[in-house]
Parts: structure tokens; sequence; C-alpha cells
């Protein structure tokens, strides 16, 4: 088969060597043939018997032995050097062509010839399996690193199967999820099992707040929302705040969200509750916003309506929406609605002509986008009041609009205003114009204000 | 014709078979070097714990040596030498030789900031240099005819003979090491099969050698002939200790981009030879693996291509493991490079202090007082167990054997395997009879 094919195969090899000028090695050879390393020898062999006394060129042998001391010795001589070179041995063991080229000044430019394929060698390893992946990976992190691996993706896969089952679907938020879990899992698994716990705690953190969202956005429990919004102020955050100045307005800072709640439902049940139960029905927002809604109801009952429609609309639109960013500027939208509920809503409380409403609405369009630094009365719940220079101030938990780095940033601050005992609505919009400096800021949560849209909305209605 | 004859041996008989290959042999391999990698180490610790430990544990052995060789003389703690008024007695402690030039974090400091000049020496050696023999308690400085300040190496623990004198210091008279550990069981071995030990590869500047490409033709058995190849069949593993990427620090100039590119090289390289030969990888001093002792394995996304491989196994320096049941144990060289710097001696060659070291039951005895170990502080993982079958060093200067014989009848193939990047040289032990022979590869 091999002595057949020779004629070809040794006009390859003249062709390497005297047209591309090639430094032809026996493993190159073999290679460049895919022959057995020994027929590329013997192919070698009879290209050097047949041509050496024809033409001009080198032939380079390697020498294997053993030496006078015991040692063993492979080398690579040129074919002059051949009979001083053999000297050295006591016996030789193995000698054949290395290789063949025109010149070779140095032996050692042997060293930069392209290595040989192994698996045209005469030795074969059976040992040699390769891992597939899923060794490699248990072999690379560990055994540890796989069980923590699948743990931590059940983890979130429930997360996200609970979140669904509230309808909370919004497909980025999964990917988000999916994603963070993804670039930890690599990152886990570097800094092995000690670092897992930490990031499995992260990882289940991280599905509260994707339960959060989903239980903020759309469902009912005020009670469920209130304990976690807290964590979460930035998702849910606007009806935190909601809540927040509520329980100001109500009771005091620390009342809980169960009393405002069930305080709600009260109010709700003495004012027309068909109604109030049709929009407890419909909606699909948060229980706070309803609750807000209800409290509305019974003031402003036509301002009440109207936004009932726009709360179901919304969770509707909502409901549609898939894209959490577009979800979040609706919260805002939303939020903004409720934030202008609540300031009627306060007022109310201090049983405050409706006309004040109209006011306020017409203080809004001057808002956050003109002032950078436009207070909004917030709440006025237990008023703590002090004099000063014989005035009677109030302090307040105003909102503060500052304009940050691009982006509106609302602040919750602790404000003493002046007010009239006798007229305390009136002074309240009064209030709203005035740049009150800051005695005392306490920053409670971030907050977006787009009120000016949804007062637009409200006086077209 | 000549070289028709001698070339015949490459031909296909018939001219009609196929070329025929030769399967590699297999050996039962077991890496023992487990708690090199698993004990905990906590760098919160203080070194002394790794001396009370040694102490604790190798004055064990001692005792039932020092009572064969001494008899009946009394063994005593240092604090109770003042009891004994003179009397001759034994003490076993941790020996411990002040030395000026060690090296010190305090002195680079102030050679940082030019409070000192900064000098560079080849060994820590000075003529200040003072023996003592330290139990946990106390130390005493040894004097005598019998102390020779070369032979003291610190970190060693050992029973001294003789008695105190007037000005508290200790003439010795006598010394006892713990001795070689007791083999694990004597038995037959009847396999053919050898071990090929290489350091010091160096491919960073060495990765177009000859030498190194000839070696891989030859492990391979891609150069030779047919009874060569069928002959190195029976090299059933290779086993690199240490310095194969970079054998010096020069590198430093080298970028990280470099370093990258060579370890590229490098798995390229394993792989090749992992795909028809077992490799067992040690880590070395300059190689990119932890400073301290012992060396954890390669990372294996560090040699990607080579991981995939189960015959390639990366692993601890030292490393302990057993194959075809024979026990070996090796460093890849800085343990004795270490010892020759603590003597300054330089005519005594590694192979004499690898033999030492296996007297002293100690792998690495100047850890870690000069040699950068892991603050262990339950156990010293160094000592030596079990008497190893094979005990080899890397990177030494040249190849050097000697087959040591206990008085347990233990035999032990002491090897120090010389750099591969100046001498070209590799070693082949055979398993059966312990046979060792070395092959160089070089055409100067």
């Amino acid at each position: 088969m091999i002595m057949e094919s020779l004629p070809e195969y040794l006009e390859t090899v003249a062709g390497y060597i005297f047209d591309d000028d090639k430094l032809v090695t026996y493993k190159w050879l073999s290679k460049e043939l895919e022959v057995h390393v020994n027929v590329a020898k013997q192919i070698l062999w009879e290209f050097w018997q047949k041509y050496k006394e024809k033409k001009q060129f080198e032939c380079v042998f390697l020498l294997m032995g053993h030496l006078h001391d015991n040692g063993m010795r492979v080398e690579i001589v040129k074919e002059k050097n051949l009979s001083t070179a053999k000297e050295k041995y006591s016996k030789i063991i193995a000698k054949h062509v290395y290789s063949l080229q025109k010149t070779l000044p140095e032996t050692q430019l042997l060293g930069l010839a392209e290595d040989g394929d192994v698996k045209f060698s005469g030795i074969k390893c059976i040992e040699n399996n390769e891992r597939n992946d899923e060794e490699m990976h248990i072999f690379r992190w560990g055994a540890a690193s796989r069980e923590i691996e699948s743990a931590s993706h059940e983890k979130v896969q429930s997360s996200i199967s609970e979140a669904s089952e509230r309808k909370a679907t919004s497909p980025e938020e999964k990917q988000v999820a999916n994603k963070k879990n993804a670039d930890r899992k690599g990152f886990d698994n570097l800094f092995g099992k000690a670092g897992n716990k930490q990031k499995n705690s992260s990882a289940s953190s991280n599905a509260d707040k994707v339960e959060v969202d989903s239980s903020n956005h759309k469902r009912g429990t005020s009670r469920n929302g209130s304990a976690e919004k807290k964590k979460s102020t930035q998702k849910g955050g606007l009806s935190s705040f909601l809540e927040l100045g509520k329980n100001q307005t109500k009771t005091s800072a620390d009342s809980l969200n169960k009393d405002k709640s069930t305080n709600s439902l009260d109010k709700d049940k003495c004012a027309n509750s068909s109604d109030t139960e049709k929009s407890a029905n419909f909606l699909t927002k948060e229980a706070t916003e309803e609750n807000v809604l209800k409290t509305d109801l019974k003031q402003i009952q036509s301002m009440k309506d109207f936004e009932e429609k726009i709360s179901k609309s919304d969770g509707k639109q909502k409901q549609k929406v898939r894209s959490r960013k577009r979800n979040r500027s609706k919260e805002t939208n939303n939020a903004v609605k409720k934030r202008k509920r609540i300031a009627i809503q306060s007022d109310s409380s201090n049983s405050e002509p409706s006309d004040n409403e109209n006011e306020s609405e017409l203080d809004l369009p001057l808002s956050p986008e003109s002032s950078p630094a436009f207070l909004k009365k917030r709440s006025i719940s237990p008023p703590q009041v002090k004099h000063e220079n014989g005035k009677r101030k109030v302090l307040r938990i105003v909102d503060k609009t500052f304009e940050e780095d691009g982006f509106l940033v609302t602040k919750k601050v602790h404000v003493y205003e002046s007010c009239s005992e006798e007229e305390p609505e009136i002074t309240e919009p009064k209030n709203e114009k005035k740049i009150v400096s800051e005695s005392h800021s306490e920053v409670k949560g971030k907050k977006n204000t787009k009120q000016t849209t949804l007062m637009n909305f409200f006086k077209k209605s | 014709m000549v070289h028709k004859e001698e070339c015949d041996d490459l031909f296909v008989k018939s001219g009609k078979e196929k070329p025929e290959t030769f399967e590699r042999k297999q050996a039962e391999y077991r890496d023992l070097s487990k708690k090199f990698i698993n004990t905990k180490s906590d760098y919160s610790k203080q070194f002394s714990h790794i001396y009370s430990a040694r102490l604790t544990e190798l004055r064990e052995a001692l005792i039932p040596r020092v009572k064969a060789k001494w008899e009946n003389i009394l063994i005593v703690k240092l604090a109770d030498l003042e009891k004994l008024e003179n009397q001759q007695c034994i003490i076993i402690g941790t020996l411990y030789k002040h030395q000026q030039w060690k090296p010190s974090i305090l002195r680079e400091l102030s050679e940082e900031h030019q409070l000192s000049a900064s000098c560079s020496k080849p060994n820590y050696c000075s003529e200040k240099d003072q023996p003592f023999l330290e139990d946990e308690m106390l130390r005493i400085k040894l004097v005598g005819e019998q102390v020779d300040i070369k032979q003291i190496i610190t970190g060693v623990v050992c029973a001294v003979l003789g008695n105190e004198n007037s000005d508290g210091t200790f003439l010795v008279k006598d010394w006892c090491f713990p001795g070689c550990a007791p083999k694990e069981s004597l038995k037959e071995y009847t396999s053919q099969k050898r071990l090929v030990l290489v350091s010091g590869l160096n491919l960073s500047n060495n990765c177009e050698s000859l030498g190194i490409s000839l070696f891989v033709e030859w492990l391979c058995g891609m150069a030779g002939n047919i009874t060569m190849q069928k002959d190195n069949t029976f090299i059933v593993r290779l086993i690199i200790a240490g310095n194969t990427v970079k054998n010096n620090d020069t590198s430093q100039t080298s970028t990280s981009k470099e370093l990258g590119e060579v370890i590229k090289f490098v798995d390229m390289f394993l792989s090749n030879l992992a795909t028809c030969c077992s490799v067992t990888l040690m880590p070395g001093e300059h190689d990119p693996s932890n400073a301290m002792l012992p060396q954890r394995p390669f990372h294996p996304c560090l040699l990607p291509k080579s991981s995939r491989l189960e015959s390639f196994k990366s692993t601890t320096n030292p490393w302990v493991g057993k194959i075809e049941g024979r026990v070996i144990i090796g460093s890849s060289g800085q343990s004795i490079q270490d010892i020759v710097k603590v003597t300054g001696e330089t005519d005594i060659s590694p192979i004499e202090w690898l033999e030492k070291s296996l007297l002293w039951r100690h792998i690495c005895p100047t850890a870690p007082d000069t040699l950068l170990v892991c603050p262990y502080y339950e156990k010293d993982l160094f000592i030596m167990e079990t008497c190893p079958d094979i005990y080899f060093v890397g990177n030494t200067d040249k190849f050097e054997t000697k087959l040591w014989k206990g008085d347990e009848n233990q035999i032990v193939r002491l090897i120090s395997v010389p750099r591969f990047d100046t001498t070209q040289t590799a070693v082949i032990v055979n398993l059966d009879n312990l046979d060792t022979q070395y092959i160089s590869f070089s055409n100067i």
C-alpha cells in the first residue's frame, strides 16, 4: 500500500524540497501526507537513497543510543558528522532520517520546524479520554458548585413562577433576574462555596424583590405590600410614599398599614359602598392606591369616579404593557395621581372645601419642571408646633424636588412652616408656592414627580 | 548498503500492512497530596504553631530512637536543665540558626527607604551565625566540636546528647535525628513500567528549542524505530517538576499579555503530551501559582485544553503520589535550594541534602523560617509520614541519583532532576527495580 504509492510520495517530497524550499521533517511530512511517522521516515529514507547522488541537498539524521555512562541520548546530526557522532555511543538504538532540506546552517533551527501530529505516532495512549462539559464544570469548580448552581436556579425559577402567578409577568424582569443569576453563577463558582452562600442569599433577596414588585403592581393585599415596600422603595416606592403620607395624616408616623387600610375601609363603608366595591373588584392596582381612592371618594365623588376610570384603564394598560421601563413610568403616573389625591385627602381630613383643590391644581403647573427647589406640602398629621418670633410654625413634611444630574429627585423634608391658627387651609396652598428653607431634611425615598401631566388631565375633566 | 540495513526495521515488511502502533501501558495512579489542598490555612495564625506541631510529632519518633542509641540517659526539657547541675543528659528540640542575613521584612523595608545599604547575598550566612536548640519554652546555645555551623539547619528536630556548661551553653557530644520514616509494606514489584521526570522546561524562552521538540517526539513515540517505540510504551507517566512556564523572575519585565501567550503555548504543549502519555504537572517557584508552599495545582481554567484530558493531572508542589504501588515524594526544588542558602555550602550537592531531609523526616525544614509557607497550626504537613520509594527534587543544576538504604530495609531512590532548559535532560526511572538513567536531547 505504502510502497505502491511511494513514487508519488517521492515526487511530492521533491516538490517540497526543491520547489518550495521547505524543511521537510518526518513529523511534518507525516502530518502533511497523513501517514504514520514511520512511513514518513521511510519515505524520506527512500528519497535520500534515490537522490543523494543526483542532487544537492542536505540530510539530517536522528541518532538515539546508550552512552558509555549509562545515560541515553537523542540527538540530531548532519550526515557529514554522522561517523564522529556515533563514537559517543556505546550502543545505537535507532537512527533514521530526521529531515531533508536544501541547506541547513544550524541544526538548532529544526526546533522551529512545525510540530508533528501525535495521532500518527507509534504509541497510542488509551487513557487520554476527554472530559465532557459537565465533567469539566465539576472538575473546574468542584463538585459543590453544581448543587449550588442548580439550587439557585430553582430558587429563581420558583420566584419567577410565583411572580407569574400573580400576573406580574414582565419578561424583562425575568430576563434580568435570569441574567443576574447567570452572572452570579460564574462568579460564585470562581470564588467557591463560601461565596455561594452569600450569593444565594442575594439571589433570594432578589427573588423577593421580584415578588415585591409583582405584589405591588397587581395584588390587592396592602398588608403584604406595605411590609415589603419599605425595602424596595425604588420600585414600590411611590405606594409606600403614599402610605407614609397617609400615615402621617391619620395617625402617628409608626401607624401600621393595616390600621390605615381598615380605617379607610370603614370610611368606604359609610361612603357609597357600591362604587367602592366595584372599584375594589376592578382595580388591579395596589391596595393603598385603592384606599386612597376610597377615602377620596368620600370627599370628592366626582373626582373619585373619574380617577377610578383612570385607574381601571391604567390597570388594563399595565397588563398589556410588557416592558418594565414603561411599567415604571406608568407607575409614576399613577403615583402622581395618588400624590395629588393624598394632598387632597390630607386636606380633606381637615375638612377642606373642594375649591382648595382647584388652587392646588393651579399651583401645580409651575411645579417641578419650572422651579428646581419646588416644595409641596405633603402632610400635616400630628403637626409639631413651635413658636418663633411670635409666629406659630408647624413642622411639616414636604416634598422637595431637586434637579440632580439631569434627574428630578424628590425628597421628603421636614420643614417648619408658618401658619395662622385660624385658617390653615388657606395658608397651605400659599406655602406650596413659597420656598421655605429646609431646617431639617430627612431622606425617605426617591420620588419622581410628573404632576403636571396629570393635573392637565384633571383640568380637562 | 549499511544505512539501508540500519533503517530496515522502519520498513513495513510486507509493504501492505498498516504501520504498527503500540498501546501505552497503563499504571495505577493515586494522588496522595490532597492534604496539601484540603487543609485549611488560616492566615491570621502565628507560624509558631508549625514548630510546636512539628516538635510534638517528631519527638514521638525520636524518643524510641534516642533510647535505642543512648540507652538510659535522661531526656530532659530545657527548663529542667538547671536542676541537673551539668550532668549528662539528652535534650530534644528544634534547631535554630541565628542568621543575620536571612530574609527579613524589616531589613527589606529599611533598604527600601535607603536607611541601610542593600546587599544581595547568595546565601544567608555570615561569620556571626549562632546555633541554638529550642523547645516549646526556651532555647539554648549549642557549642562543642560536634557542632558544625554549616550543618545546622533551622527547623530540623533532633535530640542532642551532652551537658550544660556553667555559662549556660550546651556542650554537644552527639546527635540523633528522627531517621527515615518506616516503610508501609515491603512487597515485590514486577512491573516493567517506567516514569519520566523532567523539570524546568522554561517554555517562556525555550519553546522553540530543538531539545524540547526532540523530547516530545521521543516521549510520544514519533522518533526512533519500531523497537524503540515499543520500548517506550512502558513509560507510563511523565512528571513535570515545576518551572514549566518560566525559570526565573527576570521576566518581570514581560507583560502579563506575554505571560498569557506563554501559558497558551504551555497548554498546547501539555495537551499534546497528554494525548500520548499521562502527565502529572507540579507547579514551581516561578510558575503562576501561589508563592507559599504547598503550591496549589494549576487551575483548570489556566490550561483549558490540557485539563480536558483525563490523562493530565495537575497537582501540588510538593507532591505525594503512588504509582503502581510505589510511593513517590517530590518537590520542585525550593526546599533544597533554601537549605543550600541556609548552609552557604556549595560543595554539598542537592542529593545529599535530599538524603539528609529523609533522615530529618521532613520535606522542607526551613519553612516557615526562610521559606514561605501557609501558617498551618494544627499539623505540620511536611513531615514525611511514610518512607517513599522515589524521592526527588526538581530544578537542580545536574542530574544525580542515589539508591539509599536505611536500617529498617528501606530502599529509597533519590533523584535530583536537572533543569531541562540548561541540561536538556530528563530522567527515566524504572518502577520495577528503581533503576534510573538520564536521557539527554541535545546536539551540542
